[in-house]
């Protein structure tokens, strides 16, 4: 049977019964009643025939005693002779036989038992003797008149008396049909109330079923309703039905349905899986299961957008895994093809979501990082970061069937900030480069930018060569003096300057930064606080040199690396140097990096007896409440102060109060940058007692630094 | 049923009553015209062949059949009066002296049938019950007996030379024609066989003496 037949039946079916059941019912009830009427009205009509005979009886007795009073008439008369008399009595006779006949039945008729059968058989005797009498006058009549006469007179006195009691019967009977008519009326009335509250059961009863039926069946088909509401809308893609999976094993009307709407189900489903197969194929790599040329252009085109929007930095990464030609070849491709996604599986959990990661097919991967910020360097420098993380991964082996694979890749980066002139480019460049890093060996990184490829390398080359410069003693310490007031020298500031074989001689400037980034300061720096230490104890063998302190400076990671105080206290006790003679100069940023700890050092380096200097005073944001909780020794006026102070770009008032502040703190002021005389004269004006710069002598090395002493010495001597 | 149908119906059964008294007496007065016996028929009686009816004689109507009759109780029925007993003995008396001949009297079983037969007709009678009559009897009854007197009317007369003498009541013959004799009466028939019957002639009671007069008168002038 098809669904819609069925489902016909099953919403006709409550209907059905329904009518069906209910005309069954009102059938029976009618065929009920009509019996009840039927019943009623037969004995209606037989209590009306009873009448109707009592009524013909006392006709037709009226007949008989009328025609036995006109024969006696017409005997009396002699106007009717013998024969005629004769004929009269014989007719008289017969009807009061077929008289008595009736009489008989009236008082055996059930109505008029249950009426009163008293008076009834008192009626049929007085009836009798009537007759008797009737019959014996008719029959002397044509005889004797007379006689006939009196007989005729006692038969009256009869007459009368069933007259009475015909009409007493007649009354009773007619009470009696009435009220054998009241009681049929209420029969049939209460067969009728019957039939009505059976059938306002019955129907209720019906209807219940009925409704209980439907509503399964509705129920059912509101599920239905609902999977299919579900169905339309659900973008999932598995598409849960539990109801209807129920259905479908359950022993409904609409199984079949719920079995065809699953099927249907089941469709979409597939249908489904294989949109999402097909999506993944057209957006993802096969193989490792990770986006596609097509999905990486996609979000290149939206990190570039992006990136011109914030004016941020776009890194493309090609990896390019090195032999994996011959891995392939050597080991088939289905290795080829594990390697890979254990290649995968590494980047991805090397990067935890920084950057996108693509495979272009084979062995090649792509990085995309957007977002970077800073300068062209900085984020080149993110990107190489990120370069050799990823590189990093791939240096322990892989197991791969019994095969121990050593892996590196080749890298190619590209760096956009403005989307370029053809969108394939980015992806080209950063090919390039990787194929220039391949040329050049395993596991090497390459930008494709020219100029960035060669200020990193630059850089690295600084690098290296600063780690030897120390090996290769190219390192040398500068002394630039320091003098009181009346040109009394105090002592110097050691300056280091890398003597570079080639480039001759490197400011500070353009290696201390390079030293701190990759730490190299910290050895650099130890090597100078030894060199001036061991510049003290030498020259405390020098009577016209021992009174010379020496001011060294100390960068911020150099003094927070641990046992910096330790190392300074072995450079003391090594070396014998006074420790009241060494003064180590810090930043205002040194100091405020990590305060509490700062301050502790300091104290432990200030019991050893080692001085302190802020340097660069005024160029951060220091505040009195710090300058009073640091054991400080020496406040320096930065340098760009001093020459304002000339020029007049900077208030005198602000010189004033550094001077101040520090008079006040007990703290020793010494500027420097003075280059004029001017400029010291008016330091000395606003209360600076200690000056450094270019006034008295430009840094410069150990033999004429004590060459100067001697000379400067002995001309400052106040002779 | 109301009290007032009960009384119009009683009120149109008494106008149907009056309309059919008035047609039964206008039916009775056509007709028969009964005949006064002739020295012929004497003449006939003494030639034998004929059947001789007599209604029983005159009865006191004082006193009357009992419903139901008890035939064996001569006290339950109307008796004869004495004048009727002595209007018998004479008839009785003029049946010799006219010298009719007859072997069987066949009598009715009510006692003023048999001693109206014995009195006229002599002790030797027949008693034939299904002649009986009464005046309650009722026309089922009443059939057979008139049925009987059809018969004994109609049947040739055996031995010839006799004639039949039935001794009953008038209705029967009221029954078998628009005739109802007087008491005391004798009725000559011509039986015709199977059921048929001749009429020749009465002899009431009172016509005996003129019958007597002109019988004499013929045989005198013969």
């Amino acid at each position: 049977m098809k669904a819609s037949h069925r489902l016909r039946l099953l919403l006709l079916l409550p209907v059905v019964t329904v009518v069906l059941l209910a005309t069954a019912i009102v059938l029976l009830s009618l065929h009920n009643i009509r019996g009840h009427f039927a019943t009623s009205g037969a004995a209606q009509h037989a209590d009306l025939e009873v009448i109707a005979r009592m009524a013909d009886f006392s006709r037709r007795i009226n007949e008989v005693h009328n025609a036995t009073i006109s024969a006696l008439r017409g005997a009396m008369a002699d106007n009717l002779d013998e024969l005629q008399l004769y004929r009269q009595h014989r007719n008289i006779v017969d009807e009061l036989e077929q008289l008595d006949a009736l009489v008989q039945q009236l008082t055996h008729s059930e109505l008029m038992i249950s009426a009163n059968h008293n008076s009834a058989r008192e009626l049929q005797e007085e009836f009798r003797a009537y007759r008797h009498f009737v019959i014996m006058a008719t029959d002397v009549i044509a005889v004797d008149p007379q006689v006939a006469d009196e007989f005729i007179s006692q038969a009256a006195a009869h007459f009368r008396e069933f007259s009475l009691y015909t009409s007493i019967v007649s009354g009773r009977l007619a009470e009696r049909s009435q009220v054998r008519t009241t009681e049929q009326n209420a029969l049939v009335n209460n067969a009728l109330w019957q039939v009505l509250i059976t059938g306002l059961l019955s129907l209720l009863l019906l209807f219940s079923v009925a409704f209980l039926v439907a509503r399964r069946a509705s129920t059912q088909i509101l599920q239905i309703a609902d999977a299919l509401t579900t169905l339309s809308r659900s973008e999932q893609q598995e598409i849960p039905l539990p109801q209807i999976e129920a259905m479908q094993h359950g022993q409904g009307e609409l199984a079949g349905i719920a079995g065809t709407l699953l099927k249907f189900r089941n469709a979409i489903e597939r249908q489904r899986a294989a949109e999402q197969k097909a999506f993944e194929l057209a957006f993802y790599d096969p193989v490792t299961g990770l986006p596609n040329r097509r999905l990486l252009a996609e979000h290149l085109e939206h990190a570039l957008a992006l990136g011109q929007k914030n004016n941020t930095w776009t890194a493309l990464l090609l990896l390019d895994l090195d032999g994996f030609k011959t891995i392939n070849d050597l080991h088939g491709h289905r290795l080829g093809d594990q390697l890979l996604v254990e290649v995968t599986g590494r980047f991805t959990a090397q990067l935890q979501d920084r950057g996108t990661l693509a495979c272009l097919g084979g062995d090649q991967f792509v990085l995309l990082l957007d977002g970077l910020n800073g300068n062209n360097r900085d984020a080149a420098l993110q990107a190489r970061q990120l370069a050799k993380e990823l590189s990093g991964c791939l240096q322990a082996p892989v197991q791969l069937q019994d095969n121990t694979l050593y892996i590196s890749a080749s890298i190619g980066i590209s760096m956009i900030q403005q989307p370029p002139e053809l969108p394939e480019q980015p992806l080209q460049f950063a090919e390039a480069a990787m194929y220039q890093a391949k040329a050049e060996g395993r596991g090497i990184i390459r930008f494709h930018d020219a100029g960035i490829q060669q200020r990193l390398e630059e850089r690295a080359f600084m690098e290296l060569e600063l780690r030897q410069a120390a090996e290769r003693d190219e390192l040398v310490l500068y002394y630039q003096p320091q003098v009181g007031n009346n040109d009394k020298v105090d002592g110097a500031e050691v300056l280091l300057r890398w003597q570079h074989p080639q480039r001759g001689l490197i400011p500070p400037m353009d290696f201390i930064p390079l030293a701190e980034e990759t730490g190299l300061i910290i050895g650099i720096g130890q090597w100078v606080l030894e060199q001036a230490c061991a510049q003290l104890a030498q020259w405390q063998q020098d009577p016209a040199l021992a009174e010379l302190s020496l001011a060294v400076n100390v960068s911020a990671r150099q003094f927070s690396e641990a046992g910096f105080v330790q190392q300074v206290a072995d450079i003391l006790h090594a070396t014998g140097a006074n420790p009241h003679r060494l003064k180590l100069e810090l930043t205002e940023s040194t100091l405020l990096h990590n305060m509490e700890d700062t301050i502790a050092r300091m104290q432990e380096l200030q019991q050893l007896g080692v001085q302190f200097s802020l340097d660069d005073f005024g160029t951060g944001y220091a505040s009195l409440q710090y300058l009073q909780r640091l054991p400080l020794d020496q406040l320096k006026i930065d340098r760009s102060f001093v020459q304002g102070l000339l020029s007049g770009d900077s208030d005198p008032a602000i010189v004033r109060a550094i001077i101040a502040m520090g008079q006040a703190l007990h703290l020793e002021v010494i500027a420097e940058g003075v280059e004029e005389r001017s400029q010291q004269q008016n330091l000395a004006l606003l209360g600076c007692r200690h000056y450094q710069g270019y006034l008295f002598s430009a840094p410069v090395p150990l033999a004429h630094f004590e060459q100067w002493c001697l000379l400067h010495h002995n001309a400052s001597q106040p002779a | 049923m109301t009290v007032n149908t009960i009384q119009y119906l009683f009120r149109l059964g008494r106008q149907v009553a009056v309309l059919l008294a008035c047609t039964l007496s206008g039916v009775a007065s056509a007709g028969f015209i009964e005949i006064p016996a002739s020295p012929q028929h004497i003449a006939l009686l003494q030639q034998g062949g004929l059947v001789v009816y007599m209604r029983h004689g005159r009865t006191d109507a004082r006193i009357p059949d009992q419903i139901p009759v008890n035939l064996n109780d001569c006290s339950s029925q109307r008796p004869l009066t004495d004048a009727g007993r002595q209007t018998l003995d004479n008839i009785g008396q003029y049946v010799t002296q006219l010298n009719i001949p007859y072997q069987s009297v066949i009598s009715s079983p009510f006692c003023r049938a048999q001693e109206s037969a014995r009195r006229v007709f002599g002790e030797a009678i027949q008693i034939d019950i299904d002649l009986r009559y009464t005046a309650a009897m009722p026309a089922a009854e009443r059939k057979p007996a008139v049925e009987r007197t059809r018969l004994h009317l109609s049947e040739p007369v055996s031995p010839m030379g006799t004639n039949r003498i039935v001794v009953s009541h008038g209705p029967n013959i009221a029954e078998l024609m628009d005739y109802l004799p007087k008491e005391g009466t004798l009725i000559l028939f011509r039986p015709l066989g199977q059921g048929r019957f001749e009429y020749l002639a009465s002899i009431p009671p009172a016509h005996w003496p003129e019958l007597l007069r002109q019988w004499q008168t013929e045989n005198t002038l013969r």
